[in-house]
């Protein structure tokens, strides 16, 4: 073995252009497998971290018959009666994100806090790294007020100061007492600053009302399916108990992991297979290189035969200097890796969450040792068996037998036919990828987000419990932003688009009132100040805009779009119409419709159409609001005027998520360009590796073919004659190829249609546009060496022969 | 006691199916060889001399008839036996040498031990020995590149004899050597086979020819003498 080592590193540095190819092709494609595989580590291998036995912490959803695909959090009803009435979960644990404000005057600071259940950490498994944990009975009604910080915020905030714990400090205006601090780098349930109990308060939250992820821990012994038959049991107690919220409705349960990566698991397995196709072209191209190389160690392999080495012994030999290569190739590949894997890191505009972690670690090593190995298998083994055959009789007859035979030829020409079929389904994967990106960034938003600054802001309900002072904060606010000077506009809503959606259920003035949530009208609902439709540039179509004169005291109103009206009122006049949105049927919950706005798709990126309401902030109680506000010039810029212009209405309140209305839209569908990125590179490292290898066969055959084609020339032949004839078999290559991934491509881009956006996976564009661009490269790929046939001087051919 | 034959061909044939009907390399070769001897195939070309060494250096398996090899009977062997067989027995030297271009004089010679899983120290030894016996020690790190012709034959001659083998087949080891350097590689030969080794050889020279004990004459596959 050591021989056979030491003689592969010989013959390698004796071939450096060879083996600068074959290194630097494998490189290339490890390198990006490993990268993938890093990400898909990250997602789906590592532990964890600070958490114990995560197989067996589950996440609940509750999943509407009507609507399967649609996955709902649990409402905080139906979480208490989960957790008295469940045998198989341990300490059932609610989560609900707060902001949490610390600092006062004009140096307020928000912090991104979580409430959790009491025992939630505890059920984890996760220990703090100062203090304690929260006692069980912290998250009763009047338990005095607690608090646990993150590592970053003991350290960014409070200077890790030691004697922190155990300390009061102060939090959206109260004292606090920090109990402990958590570990470096834990922010469960993705970056929490701050956590504190959930103080449990069903009146607040009705039973229709599925804000709250839920968690817990199976007992000992209990598997996930007994969990899940406990649960179906309780969801039908529930909905006999609560027909009209619960009639429909079940609750799942998923392993954490599988629950937290269910979006994005498709797309990764895509990637991986993406990336894994992409090595496979590198293997094609060196087993093709081999392959060639071949020609040249037919003879010494047919020596060390005849000197006593059996076949496989010769295998082992070549499978060893495939191996070298291999692993020459997955070193390159490591480094590739590494410088991609930042890149791509990079790219992302989003905050990940604590425990997605890109760092290299034994698995990624692991597996480019692997990719490596398998690989060096993958392209070694057809050329040594190829070498190998029939090779007795090549010394005495001095021919090159096996490697120039036309079944050596075949094995080439197939190599090439598999390269060019996978870089058609990956470019076109790729086109169908990019092409969706550029529909969605090219859609009608149907408001306009060009200069515009957003940000949140809000008064924390246990710090501000009386409702006018809230309602009052917000009507003098939006005019005090409008006066910045430069800002054009100034306006709020409960929530923007392309911020995620909230479904409502509603009930139409005239109509009978479904008996059960599940079968209402639903539409996004969302409170507006007045100058939100002018700010966004939403146009009003019919009626009139909310105005501030829309007070609590004043009749309600709402305006609705187009989409809705299609979808409740088709070709009736909605004007004047009165819609429910709340639990009851007294007049103050009727609203009347009183204008018709453009309608605003929601979720760009799932397609999702519009169904908008809009009701007037100051007739409800919103404690929190996204502003938008239209400027000159640069937006981010008018951030601290922004702030100063909070501070002048209120003291101590902090604006957060301050960005742009186009980084805004970027984050709701950033992984689209993301992996449109990440499969066009894989396209053109393929197509680039498929030209090449194309390229290769091409040279080679006609080297093969000097001697007749130099006869051909001297017999008439011109030029064009031998281009034809060379070029015929480029095209049936290229062709065969084409055809073959473009059947593929239309099996297989199916899978990617759901993260598609304004593109069938059939699209005839993406197919078309990209088949001609690789049947040119393919075909340049072979002119090359065609036209190079066409210079040989007959007599040179004929005497080399 | 009389000694049992080295090898004994019986009625065998090496045939070719071609489109105007079967080509006959080797038409009914009946042959025996003692232990000792040192003969020499001669021929015109194409009569089929290297089909019957490479034929008997074990090399080809697509011929009919029956071949003993020091009593194994070759023809009912199935391909790892005679391959086996090839390893204990015989030793092969080429017309052109075929030596290993990458590897040094050492390693050529290496590399039959190597198959032969002969551990590595006693590789060493062997292999120094050899070096030692054809006064090529010096010589040990070049490649074949850096050697004469003549040079390059008496590395193939020592790589074929490394392995001690019973029967030594050789290919007009003299066909791309000037005539001093050939004489030099008989005059080796006829040592050789002075010492024990039965030696098989095919050349178109009488010259070479006359350094063995018999001559076995080929024509149109056949044996004519």
């Amino acid at each position: 073995m050591w021989q056979d080592l030491c003689f592969s590193f010989r013959l390698l540095t004796r071939q450096p252009g060879f083996a600068f190819i074959a290194i630097l092709a494998i490189g290339i494609g490890i390198g990006q497998a490993t990268t993938t595989f890093n990400s898909f580590s990250a997602l789906v291998l590592r532990p964890l971290p600070h958490m114990e036995d995560e197989d067996n912490v589950v996440y609940l959803e509750q999943v509407q018959a009507k609507a399967p695909d649609t996955r709902l959090n649990l409402s905080l009803p139906d979480f208490l009666d989960v957790r008295a009435r469940s045998q198989t979960l341990d300490r059932p644990t609610i989560l609900m994100s707060r902001t949490l404000i610390i600092g006062t005057g004009d140096r307020p600071i928000r912090l991104y806090g979580t409430s959790i259940s009491a025992e939630g950490f505890a059920m984890l498994g996760v220990k703090p790294h100062r203090g304690r944990l929260f006692h069980p009975d912290e998250d009763a009604p009047g338990a005095a007020a607690v608090v646990l910080l993150s590592h970053r915020t003991w350290r960014q905030h409070y200077g890790g100061r030691e004697d922190l714990v155990g300390k009061a400090i102060t939090i959206n205006g109260a004292e606090v007492t920090v109990v402990g601090i958590m570990p470096p780098g834990f922010g469960f349930p993705e970056n929490s600053d701050a956590w504190m109990p959930f103080i449990n308060s069903e009146k607040d939250y009705p039973r229709g009302n599925h804000s709250f992820p839920v968690y817990a821990r199976l007992k000992p012994g209990v598997t996930l399916d007994a969990a899940q038959a406990e649960l179906q049991v309780i969801s039908q107690t529930l909905a006999q108990q609560y027909r009209e919220t619960n009639d429909g409705i079940s609750i799942s349960v998923q392993r954490l992991r599988v629950a937290t990566t269910a979006d994005i698991r498709l797309l990764m397995h895509l990637t991986l297979g993406a990336v894994l196709c992409v090595l496979l072209i590198a293997c094609a191209n060196v087993a093709n290189l081999l392959l060639a190389k071949a020609v040249d160690r037919h003879h010494e392999v047919a020596i060390r035969i005849a000197l006593g080495a059996s076949r496989g012994r010769i295998i082992r030999q070549l499978l060893t200097e495939s191996l070298v290569l291999g692993l020459l190739g997955g070193l390159v590949g490591l480094v590739l890796a590494v410088w991609d894997n930042a890149l791509i890191i990079g790219t992302i505009p989003v905050d990940l969450p604590y425990w997605m972690n890109f760092d290299f670690d034994w698995r990624v090593f692991a597996f480019a040792a692997a990719a490596a190995i398998i690989s060096s298998l993958i392209f070694g083994l057809a050329p040594a068996l190829q070498i190998t055959r029939n090779i007795a009789l090549e010394l005495k007859e001095g021919g090159r037998g096996g490697v120039g035979s036309p079944r050596a030829q075949r094995l080439r020409q197939l190599l090439v036919i598999g390269q060019v079929a996978l870089a058609t389904l990956l470019l076109i994967g790729a086109g169908l990828m990019v092409r969706s990106y550029l529909k969605i960034q090219n859609a009608d938003l149907g408001f306009d987000p060009r200069n515009l600054l957003t940000f949140r802001v809000g008064l924390p309900p246990t710090q501000f419990t009386d409702k006018a002072q809230v309602r009052r904060f917000f009507a003098q606010l939006t005019p005090a932003l409008a006066a910045i000077p430069g800002v054009e506009a100034a306006g709020a809503a409960s929530m923007l688009p392309s911020n995620g959606i909230g479904l409502n259920a509603f009930s139409i003035e005239g109509r009978p009132r479904p008996p059960t949530l599940g079968e209402h009208p639903f539409a996004v609902a969302r409170e507006i100040t007045p100058g939100y439709l002018q700010t966004l540039r939403i146009p009003l179509l019919r009626g009139r805009d909310i105005s501030v004169t829309d007070t609590i005291d004043q009749p309600r109103v709402l305006l609705v779009d187009q989409a809705f009206i299609d979808r409740w009122f088709p070709g009736e006049e909605v004007l004047g119409r009165r819609l429910n949105f709340g639990d009851h049927d007294t007049p103050e919950d009727w609203a009347t419709i009183v204008g018709v706005v453009g309608t605003v798709p929601q979720r760009l990126e799932a397609n999702v159409p519009g169904f908008n309401v809009y009701s007037a902030v100051d007739q409800q109680t919103n404690y929190f609001l996204t502003y938008a506000i239209r400027v000159q010039g640069d937006p981010l810029s008018y951030a601290t005027a922004a702030q100063r212009a909070v501070i002048s209405v209120l003291p101590g309140i902090p604006i957060y998520t301050v960005q742009t209305m186009e980084r805004s839209l970027l984050m709701s569908y950033w992984h689209r360009k993301f992996f449109g990125r990440v499969f066009a590179s894989y396209g053109l490292v393929a197509l680039f590796l498929a030209s090449l290898g194309i390229y290769g066969v091409m040279t080679y055959t006609v080297s093969q073919r000097t001697q007749e084609l130099g006869v051909r020339m001297a017999l008439g032949a011109q030029p064009q004659d031998v281009l034809r004839l060379v070029g015929r078999q480029g095209l049936w290559l290229v062709g065969t190829g084409l055809g073959i991934g473009l059947v593929a491509a239309l099996a297989l881009t199916r899978l990617m249609s759901s993260f598609l956006y304004g593109v069938s996976p059939s699209d005839p564009p993406t197919y078309f546009v990209l088949s001609f661009v690789l049947a040119a490269i393919g075909l340049l790929a072979c002119w090359l060496p065609a036209r190079r046939a066409t210079r040989i001087a007959p007599m040179a051919s004929l005497r080399g022969s | 006691m009389p000694l049992s034959p080295l090898i004994t061909l019986s009625g065998v044939n090496k045939v070719y199916p071609l489109k105007g009907g079967p080509f006959y390399a080797l038409r009914n070769i009946n042959l025996v060889i003692e232990p000792g001897e040192f003969v020499s195939i001669m021929g015109p070309s194409g009569s089929g001399k290297s089909s019957l060494l490479h034929l008997l250096g074990l090399h080809d398996s697509a011929w009919s008839g029956e071949y003993t090899l020091l009593g194994e009977k070759v023809h009912q062997l199935d391909q790892k036996r005679r391959l086996d067989l090839q390893k204990k027995h015989l030793g092969f030297v080429f017309q052109s040498y075929h030596l290993l271009d990458d590897l040094t004089i050492y390693e050529n010679l290496e590399v039959p031990l190597s198959y032969r899983n002969v551990p590595r120290r006693e590789r060493e030894s062997i292999v120094c020995d050899m070096l030692d016996s054809f006064a090529m020690v010096a010589k040990r790190d070049l490649f074949p590149n850096q050697l004469s012709g003549g040079q390059q034959q008496l590395v193939g001659i020592a790589r074929a004899l490394i392995a001690k083998p019973s029967l030594l087949l050789a290919d007009e080891p003299t066909g791309n050597l000037h005539s001093d350097q050939g004489r030099e590689i008989m005059r080796l030969f006829a040592k050789l086979n002075r010492d024990g080794t039965t030696i098989v050889q095919v050349t178109h020279s009488d010259e070479n020819a006359s350094y063995g004990t018999r001559t076995v004459r080929l024509a149109d596959g056949m044996i004519v003498g």
